[in-house]
């Protein structure tokens, strides 16, 4: 399966969120400055843009996990990224799972998002957004167990499946 | 192929493009306001469709053609649709994204804004078939451009449909 985690830039919520499901953070840590920074930095080096889906890394279940930065326009997007998938290459909906993180942003990471991003004021920005992140690390810590244990129900079903009819 | 014509609301100028690709719509003359009116789709789409795909019918070499709004995003839709096109390991030549922003003048903008966000239909959709008549010709030859690219990467690559 390929999880998609969108934010408007991709690289706060969605990232932490990402960083999380694949265990580059640790839910008993919340990151500092310098761990968002160095994530951003080794975020910035795989291409970076807006819309481009960017791998992360693969999850313990094997899930292939994703972030892709979509600016303002974040639930259309979600749309759009669940439609490519689903009409124009009819990928089964078992296949992917878009998750919005831009709900999860709150006035100090777009704050921060804001001065890192557009002013490039990174070390001001980036530490109204750890701060950010800090405030509301236990939402983003339940999205993404919830995304966990979605992910891993639905791979027990398909396993149990077969076996049930081979029985 | 698959080929998506994408505009700001997906209600007006991407469906006119996407029919006159289709043969729905001569390419020769301009059409009446009713023609256009009796559009699949066209001036349908409200906000909530925002971001939706839609296959629109297949072209005389079985492309499919697509319609999306996706607001000002042209670049990230574009971003998204060929990123998930690498990630799903897909050629990149089989899939085509038109933007129709371009051919779209004020009198489309005003009326889709009367009839889609204000819900004046009465007022706004005829202000809008000015508007799609006005650069009716412009966008058939857009439409034009598309197929002969098409129709070349087709042949340089040799793979048909």
């Amino acid at each position: 399966m390929k999880i998609f985690y969108l934010c408007p830039t991709g690289l706060h919520t969605a990232l932490v969120a990402a960083g999380l499901h694949v265990g580059w953070l640790q839910a008993d840590r919340p990151p500092v400055r310098k761990d968002l920074h160095k994530m951003i930095k080794e975020y910035r080096r795989l291409d970076y843009k807006l819309g481009k889906p960017v791998s992360i890394g693969i999850d313990r279940a094997g899930n292939e996990v994703f972030t892709v930065g979509v600016g303002r326009v974040h639930e259309i997007m979600k749309k759009v990224v669940t439609d490519v998938f689903k009409k124009v290459y009819g990928v089964s909906e078992e296949e992917y799972l878009v998750v919005d993180t831009a709900g999860l942003a709150n006035g100090w990471i777009n704050t921060g998002s804001f001065f890192s991003m557009r002013i490039k004021m990174s070390v001001f920005g980036e530490t109204l957004c750890a701060y950010g992140i800090r405030k509301y690390y236990p939402d983003i810590i339940n999205i993404v167990e919830q995304v966990k244990s979605e992910t891993f129900q639905s791979q027990i079903d398909m396993k149990i499946i077969p076996s049930r009819n081979n029985v | 192929m698959k080929i998506i014509y994408h505009c700001y609301g997906g209600a007006h100028s991407s469906v006119t493009a996407a029919a006159i690709h289709l043969g729905w719509l001569p390419t020769d003359r301009i059409p009446t306001d009713k023609m256009l009116e009796a559009l699949p789709l066209f001036d349908q789409q409200t906000n909530k469709d925002h971001g939706h795909i839609r296959l629109l019918g297949l072209d005389e070499n079985q492309y499919e053609i697509y319609v999306t709004g996706r607001r000002n995003a042209a670049l990230v839709l574009e971003n998204i649709v060929l990123g998930v096109t690498d990630i799903l390991k897909m050629p990149r030549d089989q899939i085509h994204l038109v933007n129709v922003m371009p051919y779209v003048n004020w009198k489309m903008v005003c009326g889709g804004y009367t009839s889609r966000r204000l819900g004046m239909i009465k007022l706004g959709r005829p202000i809008v078939a000015t508007g799609i008549r006005h650069n009716y010709l412009k966008i058939v030859s857009l439409v034009h451009r598309v197929k002969m690219t098409v129709g070349s990467e087709t042949l340089k690559d040799g793979a048909g449909k």
